[in-house]
């Protein structure tokens, strides 16, 4: 009967940590600040910071980050403790969140100084396959090496970017790589998985 | 078998269903007048014989403020109901046409005191509990679960907007006052402007996720289907819509007349005033001149209307026009709207209460107030709260009245819209309740300074096209009823026993109506006022009027 018992409690906690929960608003800021560096700032405090009540969150715990000024600090820290904060502490409006999500990626993609700051991270990689696998690890390290995935991934940008029906016939020849890992980016950007934990 | 015990996660994170309409949509539209207007001079019908207290007055007769009524069938309705308001046709309608498939339910008592409170109530009795939209937003999905206006005095985040609970836990999505987009924008805004993502991204995500070892959400099923929407057909819609409502109130601010009110000059105190000592009042301003005052000040002037000239209720054009606009293109089938009171006040030489002085001679006692203390209201007016602590009889009952007949306008506009457009066979208002309440009554100060929270009574009013024609009245009030202080006998709401239910009514009974029209579970223990008869949906109770 215990050991009955324990596949039950072992089968739960997987299945609850495979589910695991979204991130709230400042552990999505944080891992998108890092991806696309300081100047997307404006475009998160836009997109995610504020939306508290979609995010969830109550309150930064480093301070620092964050604007400080008059109008904006309220909703980040809670100085009083987090029941102070209307913000709930996880999101169920997934819709709404995902939404967020599109808009803001679309955003980062498409500015100069938030995607030039990710590419800057792969120039060193010599051919696209190496720099698109660069792009994937910083959104999900975890993955290592995925070539299947990337090239998986490559050719669904290049159908993006390109004439849908002659990628049957065109090898995945490279000839504008700035547009086609930046489609690729933003499969990513977009994907829910790293916003789990 | 791991999922059995995660009933709630799965449900959460499975893949959004295609809205299924198994059966007809069904709306509803719940129209909050925060903070409490006097409804007994709009649709609380008292008793017979009422109590009477001259703050509870419809009209000014001979210089007195007068409670009176019209009948209609077996009812008293306030004689307010005997105007005209605007209507989009040339000639103004009479205000008693709204007066059809309509459902009052008075004498509620809502047991504890609190305008946030009791707002939340209106929704739903417990926090993250699902709430009575909710469980109506899960029965018949759409777009947004809710959408909702909060309006400029109520707080988002504790009255009736913040209540609405979905089982999943969701929100409704809360449209503020912003210059720059207006409600429909703000509600769509994130959908319009989002880059669609074509099916083959989608085989991505998937991909994406098998190497995850984990499932997707994919509630970018449930964005696609909002990023069809005809944003540009919407927007327009809902413009158009508000400027169809904007110049119906402008044509009923400018146009509207009042019986006994606007039609006659109204005096109010003139400094200094003089008043025959009175043994049972107090020395104090208010104990004399209690019935002119409006937010601390005694109004002075040759004519009350005066006040009330440039008058604006704009937020009742926004919130209708986001109703029509939500429910024609099917974006939701709750909505939660806080309706603003009248602005654009305008007061001139008005003698603030504190500044007064009083000096008594023989049996008189004489009340004056410096030149350069009087006050008139900056040029952007002043804001009449429903909340009418502060509020006197004579500027309650002129500027109260011109909104519920400012109000009238924009519902008996809407109720026209809900009739005249169809949707599966049906038109709208066959298949809506508009559910038109507060938080409760108010009952009269002794001074007539203003009226405070009757929290033991509350008024619910219905209209839905499932009604039988002409309304029904529901609930007893008590005819001797004190105010807060125990210092005023009178009729104003309070819920006296309801013979069917040998109680007194409370809100979980209204819920439990509203449940029933919606045929969901209640969110609240109460019984049914409502039944199903055939298609038709009449009281479980005989009506305590009829008309």
């Amino acid at each position: 009967m215990k050991k009955l018992l324990f596949v039950f409690c072992l089968l739960f906690s997987i299945n609850s940590m495979a589910k695991g929960i979204w991130g709230n608003r400042f552990v999505t800021y944080d891992t998108l600040i890092k991806i696309f560096g300081p100047k997307s700032h404006s475009i998160l405090e836009d997109k995610i910071l504020k939306h508290y009540q979609v995010f969830g969150g109550a309150c930064a715990l480093m301070e620092a980050n964050f604007s400080k000024d008059k109008n904006n600090s309220s909703l980040y820290y809670c100085r009083n403790g987090s029941a102070e904060s209307k913000a709930p502490p996880y999101a169920n409006d997934l819709v709404r969140r995902n939404a967020l999500i599109l808009s803001a990626c679309n955003n980062l993609v498409h500015n100069a100084d938030s995607f030039d700051y990710l590419m800057e991270k792969t120039i060193i990689f010599p051919n696209t396959i190496d720099r698109a696998q660069k792009i994937l690890q910083e959104f999900y390290p975890q993955l290592g090496t995925n070539k299947e995935l990337v090239y998986e991934a490559l050719k669904t940008s290049n159908k993006q970017i390109r004439f849908p029906f002659l990628t049957r016939f065109l090898p995945l020849k490279i000839f504008n790589d700035y547009e086609l890992l930046r489609e690729f980016t933003y499969y990513f950007c977009i994907s829910e998985k790293w916003q789990k934990f | 078998m791991a999922s059995l015990f995660t009933p709630t996660l799965k449900a959460q994170y499975s893949e959004p269903e295609e809205v299924q309409k198994t059966q007809k949509e069904m709306s509803y539209i719940l129209l909050n007048l925060y903070e409490s207007p006097p409804r007994w001079l709009f649709d609380l019908p008292l008793i017979d014989s009422p109590t009477p207290h001259p703050m509870i007055c419809t009209k000014i007769v001979n210089g007195k403020p007068t409670y009176k009524t019209i009948k209609k069938g077996n009812i008293n309705f306030p004689s307010l109901w005997e105007n005209k308001t605007q209507s989009l046709s040339s000639s103004p309608v009479p205000m008693s046409d709204l007066l059809d498939q309509m459902l009052i339910i008075r004498g509620c008592n809502m047991n504890k005191d609190g305008h946030d409170l009791n707002s939340r109530v209106l929704e739903s009795t417990a926090e993250g509990k699902t709430s009575i939209g909710g469980r109506i937003a899960d029965n018949y999905p759409s777009h947004f679960p809710a959408l909702a206006v909060s309006g400029t005095m109520a707080d988002p985040f504790k009255s009736v907007v913040s209540s609405f609970n979905t089982e999943k836990g969701l929100k409704a999505f809360i449209c503020k006052e912003e210059n720059s987009k207006n409600y429909i924008e703000q509600a769509l805004d994130l959908y319009y402007k989002t880059s669609s993502s074509q099916p083959s991204v989608r085989e991505l995500l998937e991909k994406i996720s098998s190497h995850l070892k984990d499932s997707d959400p994919l509630s970018y099923q449930k964005i696609r289907e909002l990023q069809k929407l005809p944003f540009e057909k919407i927007f327009m819609f809902f413009n158009k819509s508000l400027k169809k409502y904007n110049e119906l109130l402008e044509n009923s601010y400018q146009n509207d007349i009042i019986k006994d009110l606007s039609d006659q000059e109204i005096p109010a105190i003139k400094f200094p005033a003089r008043f025959k000592l009175d043994e049972e009042k107090s020395k104090k301003p208010l104990d004399y001149m209690g019935a002119f005052q409006f937010e601390r000040y005694i109004l002075t002037g040759s004519d009350l209307n005066r006040v009330f000239k440039k008058r604006r209720a704009d937020n009742i054009a926004k919130n209708f026009a986001l109703a029509e606009t939500a429910l024609k293109f099917s974006l939701t089938n709750v909505l939660i709207l806080n309706f603003d009171p009248l602005t654009n006040i305008d007061i001139r030489n008005a003698a603030p209460v504190n500044e007064i002085t009083a000096k008594i001679e023989n049996d008189e006692i004489t009340f004056d107030c410096p030149k350069d203390k009087l006050f008139s209201t900056p040029k952007e007016g002043m804001k009449m709260t429903f909340d009418a602590h502060f509020i006197g009889t004579y500027p309650g009952l002129i500027g109260y009245s011109y909104y519920f007949q400012h109000f009238c306008a924009g519902l008996l506009e809407f109720k026209r819209f809900l009739k005249t457009t169809k949707k599966e066979g049906h038109n709208l208002f066959q298949n809506s309740l508009v559910h038109l309440t507060s938080e409760f009554e108010r009952a009269p100060q002794k001074n007539q300074a203003g009226s405070d929270h009757g929290w033991r009574g509350h008024t619910s009013t219905f209209f839905s096209g499932r009604f039988d024609s002409g309304v029904k009245l529901l609930g007893k009030i008590t005819k001797d009823s004190t105010n807060a202080l125990g210092n005023a006998y009178c009729t104003w709401g309070a819920a006296a026993d309801f013979p069917p239910i040998k109680r007194e009514m409370r809100y979980g009974d209204i819920v439990a109506s509203i449940a029933s029209f919606f045929k969901v579970p209640p969110t609240q223990g109460g019984v049914s006022l409502l039944k199903y008869k055939g298609e038709k949906v009449v009281p479980s109770f005989k009506p305590q009027g009829e008309a």
